[in-house]
């Protein structure tokens, strides 16, 4: 494991950066710091993920990126163009959804996509046709985008994101709306155009499942600030230390002390349940030893610390270090 | 140009909006029924004198030549004399300070002096017995008598005291007369309110009073002062003066060529009554009322040139604000009367004769004396140019506002084009949409135009621009001015709507506000008509083709007028081009410095 980590590293290293924020900040009229000093990069075929609750800042931050808000303080670059003071230079490279994906409904998703291709150069029929088949909107393409299911318009969304082959694309919310199979479709969708087109993808959400099977690398984000980066192997790793076992028994405070005393572990207690710091492969060890001392076993479960508890808490620790302050 | 290639989308992007057809239908629908309410009237000769039911050429001379009747040659050479006596008049005035009474004819009354004496009689009526009565009334016969005293004396003193029409004069007296034996027999309060009395209050106050202190009218103590007033007022009468050189000019450049003139034409009918004195054809009988109509518009030219001349000398130093308070020039505008001087100058100067030539914008009394094509269209515009103001606001507001609201404007931000082509491009487009509804109106207005008048027939036309400069158009050249004016106007409305959709992002919000702006501005335009602030109000500087001519036939009884603006208090082209370019500038500064700052949500 740690070898092919070494090598994705590597090959990391050498694809070119695509987006670089430094010191992004945003400061509204009212005095909220809504964005505080975020720096990351994203390279070519990377799918950096943004994490964070609602109103942690990611919608504010990526605004910044696309040019849709003023940048207070930081700087952009894109492709090595900033966005600040190249801005037609740096977003050509862009394409994306912000929030919701609203188009002209009074027109066809067909007639919205020719327009946005319009406003490029050399963006043939051919390559219209060809994203809408991308994102399997032929049957319905020619209708309205006003009769559209919010689906079908993530989908044409999507189509006018990639039109102009971007080198970076942006995804606020890119799942939401959708079911079960159009989530796995649209993963396996990015995946492709990351890993085999090399397109870098910015992806903001707050369901950490998604984000855990989609992203190469996260960064939470909370109260506007990037708490940390990490690529997705690190956390996974994080989770697999943080396994735990579940027992219910009669004794609860004895047994706890006895399994203290014995493995020299850490021991919670929970009504008539213990819960040990061990691994899966401790559990026989356990069983017999509770046992040999007398002890009743009602249940045994692994509890392995969510991805949800590896965040909140990573999100509670730098709430209380901020209350500090 | 990229940003063409914008524009282009967005044009195309609007294409496919149902809401254009719709009002391209509504629209050609209001101007077909226009027609309905079309009405012009065949204008007058505007200098054309014939004399029908003659039945020989010899006839008609015969009946010009007469001494007898208002269609003679004498009626006309007696008119001219008169403009004579004018300018001899003003030459003498000129000498002699003490004819203020008798100017006063010429310049006489202020409403603020009837204010004075209606005060007088409303203020104290309700606390007056007989005893009070007949102090107050004692002092206002006293003034009333004194009054009386002068002006009998200075016009029998006075040699020129013959110039004042003796029905004036006669009149004047009557009134000072009649006034003094009603305030003798008044007997109660009740009869103050007689309004016989206070009409010969202001037949008093009319020949003799200047003053612009309008303070008198709620003066508690006026009724003491009275007598002063009057008579401090009476001493206070401005002197006029008339520029020797002008009359001078009137005299030699003007009379003396007309009568020159006039001899000729006596030449040419006589010539031809000798030759054709018997003949009953009607291209003889035409031919001599031609030389008859010459005739008449030469002198009916020049009385209009020496009158508008001496008005303007007259009131040269005064703005128009200060002018309407004269009682002979409450509806003086400076404007109007150098345009007609200008246009009758040119006819004069270039021995052209009115009745041949047309005026621009004056449907209702149409162009050519006969109602054609050419006034429709104008009509129908004039109309047809409010459904397009609104339209363009709605398209402007919902191409801004209205994109905003629903979150496309957040996909168009993220394309390669700087805040201000995006502005731009959709600028353009709304002012493409814009030309292209005037066009629409345009055609319309000429095919529906042909359809219920005598076609587009017309005669040349002079256009008189900025009252200074006359020459002669056609009809299709001062069209496309029309045109290009109301562009203009439009136009100014479209960004405002732009303005607002920026800063109001609510696309309802932004269509209600540009559109209330609009008839307000209309309203107020009527409303603030005697304001000094009149002119530097930017929506009363947007009729541009008023500078083209046309602005002395403004006729207030017109149903479309109430739209138009007319050119009041010292408005020229340059201030009102200034004013509008600058408050445009202002708008488009505004528009695209908010469109680049803002945050997109």
């Amino acid at each position: 494991m740690r070898n092919v980590i070494l090598i994705s590293e590597e090959e990391n290293l050498k694809k070119p950066v695509v987006l670089e924020v430094k010191n992004l900040t945003k400061v509204f009229s009212n005095g909220r710091v809504a964005v505080n000093n975020i720096s990351f990069s994203v390279s070519a075929g990377e799918i950096f993920g943004f994490l964070g609750a609602n109103g942690a800042g990611k919608s504010t931050a990526i605004k910044m990126i696309t040019g849709l808000s003023k940048i207070t303080e930081g700087s952009v670059k894109i492709c090595g163009k900033s966005i600040k003071t190249q801005f037609e230079e740096a977003i050509k490279n862009v394409g994306g959804i912000v929030e919701t994906p609203e188009m002209y409904k009074h027109m066809s998703g067909m007639t919205n996509l020719k327009y946005y291709a319009s406003l490029y150069s050399h963006i043939k029929g051919s390559r219209i046709r060809e994203v809408v088949k991308l994102v399997g909107m032929e049957n319905r393409i020619n209708e309205k985008v006003g009769k559209y299911s919010l689906g079908m318009k993530q989908r044409v969304g999507i189509a006018q994101a990639i039109l102009h082959s971007p080198k970076l694309l942006i995804l606020d919310e890119p799942t939401n709306g959708l079911d079960p199979n159009g989530i796995k479709e649209m993963r396996e969708f990015l995946k492709d155009l990351a890993h085999k087109e090399n397109i870098a993808i910015l992806i903001s959400s707050h369901i950490l499942g998604e984000m855990e099977q989609l992203c190469d690398t996260i960064g939470i984000i909370d109260n506007g600030v990037m708490l940390k980066i990490n690529p997705i192997e690190e956390i996974r790793k994080g989770i697999e230390s943080s396994q735990k076992i579940v027992i219910k028994v009669d004794y609860p405070n004895y047994a706890g002390k006895l399994i203290i005393n014995q493995f020299n572990v850490p021991v919670e207690l929970d009504n008539n349940t213990i819960i040990a710091g061990l691994p899966d492969s401790s559990i026989p060890k356990i069983v017999a030893f509770l046992i040999s001392k007398g002890i009743s076993i009602y249940g045994i479960l692994q509890k392995t610390k969510s991805l949800e508890e590896v965040f909140l808490e990573m999100i509670k620790k730098h709430s209380a270090g901020t209350n500090i302050k | 140009m990229r940003t063409l290639k914008l524009t282009l989308a967005e044009i195309k992007k609007m294409l496919l909006r149902p809401s254009l057809y719709i009002m391209t239908f509504i629209l050609v629908l209001t101007l077909a029924t226009t027609m309905f309410i079309f009405e012009p009237k065949n204008s007058d000769d505007g200098g054309k004198v014939t004399i029908a039911g003659m039945a020989t050429v010899g006839n008609i001379y015969s009946e010009f030549t007469s001494l007898n009747g208002l269609t003679t040659s004498t009626y006309y050479l007696n008119m001219l004399e008169a403009e004579e006596d004018n300018l001899n008049f003003y030459r003498d005035i000129n000498n002699d300070d003490s004819k203020q009474l008798i100017l006063d004819l010429y310049l006489s009354g202020s409403t603020s002096v009837s204010y004075l004496f209606n005060d007088y009689y409303t203020n104290h009526a309700a606390g007056l017995n007989a005893a009070t009565l007949s102090i107050n009334n004692q002092r206002l016969i006293d003034a009333l008598d004194a009054l009386r005293v002068q002006f009998n004396d200075e016009v029998t003193q006075q040699p020129l005291g013959i110039l004042i029409n003796s029905d004036q004069r006669v009149g004047f007296s009557e009134a000072i007369n009649s006034t003094i034996y009603y305030l003798t027999n008044l007997k109660d309060s009740s009869d103050f309110s007689n309004s016989a009395v206070s009409n010969m209050f202001n037949t008093v106050i009319t020949a003799n009073y200047l003053s612009l202190d309008y303070p008198y009218y709620n003066n508690p103590t006026v009724a003491e002062n009275a007598p002063n007033i009057i008579i401090n007022a009476i001493n206070s009468i401005e002197n006029i003066k008339v520029d020797v050189s002008l009359l001078n000019s009137l005299q030699e450049d003007h009379i003396q060529v007309a009568r020159t003139r006039l001899d000729a034409i006596m030449t040419q009918m006589s010539t031809l009554n000798t030759e054709k004195s018997a003949s009953i054809l009607f291209a003889d009988k035409a031919e001599m009322n031609e030389l008859v109509s010459q005739y008449c518009a030469t002198v009916l030219t020049i009385e209009r040139i020496i009158d508008n001349a001496i008005t303007l000398d007259i009131l040269k130093t005064k703005t128009d604000i200060v002018a309407i308070q004269y009682e002979s020039f409450s509806e003086y505008y400076s404007y109007e009367v150098q345009e007609e001087y200008t246009r009758y100058q040119y006819l004069f100067d270039n021995n052209l004769m009115s009745y041949n030539y047309a005026n621009p914008f004056s449907f209702l009394v149409s162009s050519n004396n006969t109602r054609n094509t050419y006034d429709f269209v104008y009509f129908a515009v004039e109309i047809a140019s409010v459904l397009i103001i609104i339209y363009a606001i709605a398209l402007g507001a919902s191409t801004v506002a209205g994109e905003q609201s629903a979150g496309t404007i957040k996909l168009l931000a993220m394309r390669p084009y700087k805040r201000w082509k995006i502005m731009t491009s959709k600028l353009l487009a709304v002012l493409w949409f814009v030309i292209l509804f005037i066009a629409i109106s345009l055609i319309c207005g000429f095919i529906i135009g042909n359809e219920i008048t005598q076609g587009m027939v017309s005669n040349p036309i002079i256009m008189v621009f900025n009252a200074q400069t006359a020459t002669i158009v056609t009809p299709i050249e001062l069209m496309a001015i029309y045109a290009a004016s109301v562009f203009i106007k439009i136009a100014f409305y479209t960004l405002i709507a732009l303005t607002m959709s920026v800063i109001l992002t609510s696309n309802a919000a932004a269509v209600t506000i540009s559109i209330m702006f609009y008839f307000v501005s209309v309203g107020l335009s009527m409303f603030l008509q005697n304001s000094n602030w009149y002119k530097y109000i930017p929506f009363n500087n947007l009729d541009f083709y008023k500078y083209f001519g046309g602005a002395f036939i403004a006729d207030t009884t017109q149903l479309t007028s109430i739209f138009s603006t007319p050119m009041l208090h010292d408005m020229t082209f340059s201030t009102s081009a200034i004013t509008t370019g600058a408050t445009m500038l202002i708008f488009i500064i505004a528009t695209y410095t908010i469109f680049a700052k803002k945050d997109i949500n």
